[in-house]
């Protein structure tokens, strides 16, 4: 795979290196020269110094093969307009933007371009997965098959608490496959069953399903 | 220096600076010599230079020949014409070799950059001496090591010898 | 006619003076308020203090109601990023960017963006001094 990274900074660097070390084929795009000669002193010819919004920088740097084009340089407008030169000109299959303000997300999408990451999502979820207060948890993602295995605990005070489990409203065609009791026995979902404090329940759902489920099962709704 | 100045341009020049370190036998040493051509007048300078070295302490020559790979394609894309052109030239190094007993080996290689190549093939090679013939260049109406050059002077860890042309001899480039 | 100018340069500041002398309904935004020292102080608009890459400060500026936006900031990308804004966000019917760089303002012109690349415009008109016989002088606009 050739990925352009666009933008030589602390991010552009560190995922030039992460992504050389995983064996794709790397250019990273700096404008300025001297951060371009620090960065070049790791990255070796993976490095290129140039302004990635620039039509001739991106032909000289093969942006036309390229699978993917990440723009992370430290300015929304130069990180949209590069993937959006990238993306008409150049035909990239993928492109992927840093947003440093996070309004910026629905802008770049209308505009076309594929993906976005801000640094206030990626600690936002990093956060989510240490809250408590969320305990729909994937166990299993069933690849190939767009399916994974999730599982909650029923609590004192959780919305699945004495509801009986065959008439829980799931989204899609989410199921529940298993229920583990506190004594550590198994049940299947059969008619009648109600759920109590202390069981766990496993869910088979598909991954974009799984935020309509996890309100279902935990009655937290997605942000 | 008086010497080397009055055989400029002959057949014997490599033996008076040989003489420079002494005569024959006061060239230094080195096991391992990596000349990469680069295009320029001096490539065979370059080579006949290593030759003498390398013969002098029985140590082999490495030729790189390397070619340019535009980003706009992979670095393994077929590059025929260039591929042919490098492998003839080499093998025209290698059938015309003049030295018995020292070793000439070669070596075609696809880089981005020829400086950065460079610099790995000599560590990789264990080059412990690295001959560079250049010419003397202008860009934008000044002089211009070039980058390539720039970065083997800057980063190759064996010890370098650069020949470079006189001035007015390409003085039209 | 309800104008939005990006940018109180020296086109930004003249356009959005000429506009109001012909009775036009002029906003001008910039993010630094010593722009607006080249407006004079007869200016009739509105000038206000915001970045046009926020699209809660355009609409401050009344974006919504806007009939021309017009993006000539110093920064190609600032000036293409809020004039798709102004288009396809905020439906603007009349939107134009200026560009410096003559091959950005190509690819967004294909994309249907109004763009107006300066340094082509200046080198045409500049061709124009040079080989028109008729009576430009040096100095004429």
């Amino acid at each position: 795979m050739y990925v352009i990274v666009a933008g030589g900074g602390k991010v552009g660097f560190g995922l030039s290196q992460a992504l050389l070390a995983n064996g794709d084929e790397v250019l990273c795009i700096e404008k300025d020269a001297h951060r371009c000669a620090v960065i070049a002193e790791d990255l070796g010819s993976a490095s290129y110094q140039g302004d990635c919004c620039e039509v001739s920088v991106l032909e000289d740097t093969g942006t036309g093969r390229a699978d993917v084009f990440v723009a992370v340089t430290g300015d929304d407008a130069d990180n949209l307009i590069a993937c959006q030169v990238a993306k008409a000109r150049f035909r990239v299959p993928r492109t992927v933007a840093r947003i440093n303000d996070p309004r910026n997300r629905e802008i770049f999408s209308i505009l076309g371009v594929d993906a976005t990451v801000n640094s206030t999502d990626v600690i936002m979820s990093q956060i989510a997965q240490e809250m408590p207060s969320q305990p729909l948890t994937q166990v299993l993602s069933l690849r190939g098959t767009g399916r994974e295995l999730c599982q909650v605990e029923v609590t004192a005070d959780s919305p699945l608490l004495g509801e009986e489990v065959n008439l829980l409203r799931l989204p899609g065609d989410s199921e529940i496959i298993l229920i583990v009791c506190a004594d550590q026995s198994v049940r299947t979902p059969e008619n009648g069953l109600q759920l109590e404090a202390g069981q766990v329940v496993l869910a088979l759902t598909r991954e974009e399903q799984e935020p309509a489920l996890r309100e279902a099962l935990t009655g937290v709704a997605p942000e | 220096m008086r010497n080397l100045r009055r055989q400029t341009g002959s057949g014997s020049w490599v033996e008076s600076f040989a003489s420079l370190f002494g005569g024959k036998g006061g060239l230094p040493t080195a096991q391992t010599v990596l000349v990469p051509l680069v295009g320029s007048s001096l490539d065979e300078s370059a080579l006949k230079v290593a030759g003498e070295v390398a013969r002098e302490s029985s140590g082999r020559v490495h030729v790189l020949y390397i070619i340019e790979v535009p980003r706009a394609v992979p670095l393994d894309a077929p590059m025929d014409e260039q591929v042919r052109n490098g492998e003839r030239i080499l093998k025209d190094i290698e059938d015309h070799w003049p030295h018995k007993k020292t070793s000439v080996a070669t070596e075609l290689l696809q880089a981005r950059q020829a400086g950065p190549a460079i610099v790995t093939e000599a560590v990789e090679r264990g080059a412990d001496l690295v001959i560079m013939g250049i010419d003397h260049e202008r860009r934008y109406g000044d002089y211009s090591l070039g980058s390539s050059t720039a970065h083997v002077l800057q980063h190759v860890p064996s010890a370098l010898w650069i020949l470079r042309a006189p001035i007015n001899q390409n003085g039209a480039r | 006619m309800r104008f939005l100018i990006m940018g109180c340069g020296r086109v930004g500041s003249g356009l959005a003076r000429s506009l109001t002398d012909e009775g036009h309904d002029v906003t001008i935004i910039d993010v630094r308020q010593d722009a607006f020292r080249r407006l004079t102080a007869q200016f009739r608009g509105n000038a206000i203090i915001g970045d046009g890459l926020d699209s809660a400060a355009l609409q401050r500026a009344g974006i919504e109601n806007a009939d021309v936006f017009v993006s000539v900031t110093q920064g190609d990308n600032r000036n293409l990023m809020a004039a798709q804004v102004a288009k396809h966000i905020f439906k603007v019917p009349r939107v134009i960017a200026r560009v410096y760089d003559d091959s950005r303002a190509d690819v967004f012109r294909e994309l249907g963006l109004q763009t107006l690349s300066s340094p082509r415009f200046v080198t045409g008109l500049m061709r124009e001094m040079i080989f028109d016989e008729s009576d430009i002088t040096p100095g004429d606009e």
